[in-house]
């Protein structure tokens, strides 16, 4: 009988698997072994040790309740941050300019730490957190901001470093501190090894292509980079009362005209981007290593912040400030005069004034109108801060001896702004209903006033005076528009004195207004400077569409529309849109018709045809509109939501998550967006997810309750009050000049 | 055609010469244009380099009286006493040398800079040497 052996396995087929095995489970110890003996990096250590005595107030994000993080998330040690002295070595130049920015000074400079100190004082430190994730990253990030921290902070003089900018790895789109800090490395390696500690300069200038990988990636090229601090909110952790916006720079930037994101904005220009604005290459005199043909990006952020570089006596920084401010960021225009003699009850309407023939006589009633535009700004105007910033229109009338006849917008002799100036301020109330004019933002309840010029966008303020009986000769009437930084009740807080700080006029208008017979003069073609007359009426058009006055819009869309033939089709779609909001929409379908018959892919005409669309419910066609300016403008969140809606009606509940999701990744704060959600994911039978966003719509919306707060505290401050409302003319027989 | 032309200059050889000339002008005064052309280029280049690695120490004049230059006390390239006491230091070779590896305070640029470039800079610095 024949017995079967078990069958041999040559041994080369044995030894193949043996060896792997053996190889494997020796790594296996190995890595095991390595863990056991290799002791915690230097990071973990110390987060471990700051933890011990760390306040989690606000939950096991270290960093709450600003939006930062770290790519451990976890502390960060204070060494790590490397002094911008250092950096100062090789870059001459961007250091010298840093020092005397508002980034440089964000943390040490007296109004900033009279703030966080009152902050501090009322509330405790742990809630500078808030406010230090954009003024002082590495108190944050190395946990010194809890009480008793024994962290030592050489940092501090240098608030926003040039090591805190260049190591943020990403950004949410949050603000307040919306980035996530990787951990400070000079050199990176190609392979991702970060080192920093011990490496010399020599070893720098060795490896430049590690340093460059170190400190610059596409990101802080973005303006969302710079969103992720200049987008601000102050969040229920913070006021114990709910989710207010405050600003957001970015996302004002993304809607305008400069980003080519949006069709919505009434003029086209070119694509301008943060860096392209604030960071215009500058003059290199000290030989920085970066520069090329002598010049390097500016790394002084010529803004608006004319305080920082007054209090320190920084000549150049500020004569930088200034000149951005003064270069054509504004304009003013005395556009428009409403003239009513005595004992006649209809009113005159002169408009161009400078280009019209009129008579003016003693006694008639003048009402000027004056269009104050924002003209090349990527943002609105004021931007931020609008509560201890002060920008103004100044209105003054002569007559020919110089005496002040009637004045608005003027500084009262103890340096405060004259209280009925036609201004762009926000009026912040706190919870008792009282003023909260000394930025404790924690305190704030609601807004009674919040006046700003978005880009692209005019305003008007309308100046009404009598002729004097007695006077002869012309009248000079006089606009300017304002800037100073701070409010004069601000400033005297901070600094225990009243002392002038810098006034910048932004930009100026003149008219002559003669008693008698006034001849218009006609445009000049050689001025390539003048503002062109069909751009004057739509700049007064877009200001009285913003003031609702929507059937004087439309005549002077009518205007702008005759006079250029360029830019008729947007005139006529400024028209169709001040149309829809009077309702018309029969008139306003003409007109958009006619627009996109004659130009079927401008964006602007279609997008409105498709609210008329929406309107009529042809929702196909609105559909199709709508997803054609989004092909052209995928980022256009205005379009996203109409077609989020658009889904929803059919019950594309997908489609609609998508909009949404995509409006999200650009603002994750867009109320709109969270509401939507949570009706999509309730049809949908998401109920976890329907509540989370119900939770986040709920500490977004509005509070229907702050509108009687603001009302109250209108009524105690007339002022406020006239100029809180969308039409309102300043009287000017109330303050007459000398 | 060319029976035409050949025609011409057989009738008026003078003219012919002229034209030539004229030609050659042209080809030569091309061919000086493109060369400063080229020498502005390399000049700006190497001025660049200059002013971004060596500058902000030696100063734009090389005087080195800049704040970083007194610090370290780079030399005063613009003084003949200092190119007379050094003269074991200032030749090409040996001031390539020291761009390349260092010295004292002074960063090594070996590894930063092609040796075209250092030499270019080597060049570049003997000028700053008062003439004799």
């Amino acid at each position: 009988m024949k017995v079967d052996r078990p069958q041999r396995i040559p041994r080369r087929r044995l030894t193949t698997p043996v060896i792997a095995m053996a190889l494997l489970t020796g790594a296996a110890f190995a890595l095991i072994k390595s863990h056991a003996e290799t002791p915690p990096s230097p990071s973990t250590a110390y987060a471990d040790e700051i933890s011990k005595t760390y306040d989690f107030k606000f939950g096991p994000n270290p960093f709450s309740p600003s939006n930062a993080s770290s790519t451990t998330g976890t502390f960060i040690p204070g060494e790590m941050f490397v002094l911008s002295k250092r950096c100062g070595t090789c870059h001459t130049d961007a250091h010298a300019q840093w020092r005397q920015s508002a980034h440089g000074n964000a943390f040490r400079e007296p109004f900033y730490q009279k703030n966080v100190k009152d902050i501090q004082n009322q509330k405790g430190i742990e809630f500078t957190r808030h406010c230090e994730s954009c003024h002082n990253p590495a108190a944050l990030f190395t946990g010194a901001l809890t009480k008793n921290s024994k962290v030592k902070r050489p940092f501090d003089d240098d608030g926003v470093s040039c090591i805190s900018c260049h190591s943020i790895q990403d950004v949410n789109s949050r603000g307040i501190g919306g980035y996530t800090m990787g951990e400070p490395a000079l050199l990176v390696k190609e392979d991702g090894t970060r080192l920093l500690a011990g490496i010399t300069d020599q070893q720098i200038l060795d490896d430049i292509p590690s340093h460059k990988r170190a400190m610059m990636r596409p990101v802080l090229k973005q303006p969302e980079f710079c969103g992720s601090c200049h987008k601000s909110q102050v969040p229920r952790e913070l006021n114990d009362y709910k989710f207010l916006r405050a600003f957001m720079v970015a996302d004002e930037l993304q809607m305008s005209s400069f980003s080519k994101e949006s069709p919505h904005p009434f003029y086209v220009r070119d694509k301008e981007t943060c860096n392209s604005c604030h960071m215009k290459r500058e003059a290199a005199p000290l030989f920085d290593v970066s520069a090329k043909q002598g010049k390097l990006a500016s790394h002084r952020w010529a803004a608006a912040n004319t305080a920082i570089p007054y209090f320190y006596k920084w000549q150049e920084q500020l004569d930088a400030v200034v000149k951005f401010l003064e270069a054509d960021a504004v304009g003013v225009d005395i556009f428009a005069l409403r003239r009513k003699p005595r004992s006649v009850t209809a009113e005159e309407f002169i408009a161009p004034v400078n280009r019209s023939d009129f008579a003016i006589a003693g006694g008639d009633r003048i009402t000027a109108d004056v269009v104050i535009t924002n003209k090349n700004i990527g943002h609105s105007f004021p931007p931020e801060l609008r509560d201890f910033y002060e920008a103004y229109v100044e209105f003054t009338v002569m007559d020919e001896g110089g005496k002040t006849l009637y004045r608005s917008g003027f500084i009262k002799p103890d340096g405060y702004l004259e209280e009925s100036a036609h201004n762009y301020k926000t009026y912040l109330v706190k919870a008792d209903g009282g003023y909260n004019d000394k930025h404790h933002i924690w305190r704030t309840r609601t807004f009674a006033q919040n006046n700003q010029i978005h880009s692209g966008r005019s305003d008007v303020a309308r100046y009404q005076f009598t002729i004097p009986e007695n006077v002869s000769g012309a009248l000079q009437l006089t606009a300017r528009v304002r800037y100073r930084r701070f409010t004069r009740v601000f400033s005297d807080y901070t600094l225990g004195k009243s002392v002038d700080y810098p006034i910048v006029t932004m930009a100026t208008a003149r008219y002559s207004l003669q008693i008698g017979d006034n001849h218009g003069k006609p445009a000049d073609p050689n001025d390539k400077t003048a503002m062109p007359d069909w751009r004057r009426w739509n700049n007064y058009g877009i200001a009285l569409f913003d003031q609702r006055q929507y059937p004087l819009a439309i005549e002077a869309f009518t205007q702008a529309a005759a006079l250029d033939e360029k830019y008729r089709p947007m005139a006529l779609v400024n028209r169709a849109m001040a149309h829809i909001e009077l309702e018309q929409y029969d008139e306003a379908a003409t007109i958009l018709d006619g627009v996109v018959k004659a130009n079927p892919t401008l964006a602007r005409g279609l997008f409105q045809q498709a609210r008329i669309f929406m309107k009529r419910g042809q929702l196909d066609q609105a559909e199709a509109n709508i997803r054609q300016v989004l092909t052209a403008y995928p980022r256009d969140r205005m379009s996203l939501q109409q077609l989020g809606e658009l889904c929803k009606i059919k019950r594309d509940y997908g489609g609609a998550l998508e909009c949404y999701g995509r409006i999200l990744a650009i603002d994750p704060e867009d109320v709109g967006a969270h509401y939507n959600l949570m009706l999509v994911y309730r049809k949908l039978g998401r109920t976890e997810d329907a509540k989370r966003e119900a939770k986040i719509f709920a500490d977004l919306k509005d509070d229907p309750g702050a509108l009687s707060l603001a009302n109250q505290f209108l009524r105690k401050h007339p002022e406020m009050s006239n100029e809180s409302v969308y039409w309102h003319v300043h009287d000017l027989s109330r303050t007459q000049g000398d | 055609m060319i029976r035409n032309v050949l025609s011409h200059i057989h009738n008026r050889p003078g003219l012919f010469i002229i034209a030539l000339l004229l030609i050659e002008l042209t080809i030569i005064g091309t061919g000086i244009a493109q060369r400063r052309a080229a020498n502005t280029r390399r000049a700006d280049r190497v001025g660049e380099l200059f002013r971004n690695n060596c500058a902000r120490c030696h100063g734009a004049d090389g005087r080195g009286k800049t704040p970083t230059g007194e610090l370290f006390k780079a030399p005063d390239f613009t003084d003949a006493d200092w190119w007379q006491q050094n003269a074991k230091i200032t030749s090409t070779r040996s001031l390539a040398g020291i761009v390349s590896r260092g010295k004292g305070g002074m960063p090594a640029f070996g590894k930063k800079l092609k040796r075209s470039d250092i030499t270019a800079l080597v060049n570049h610095m003997r000028r700053f040497r008062p003439a004799k």
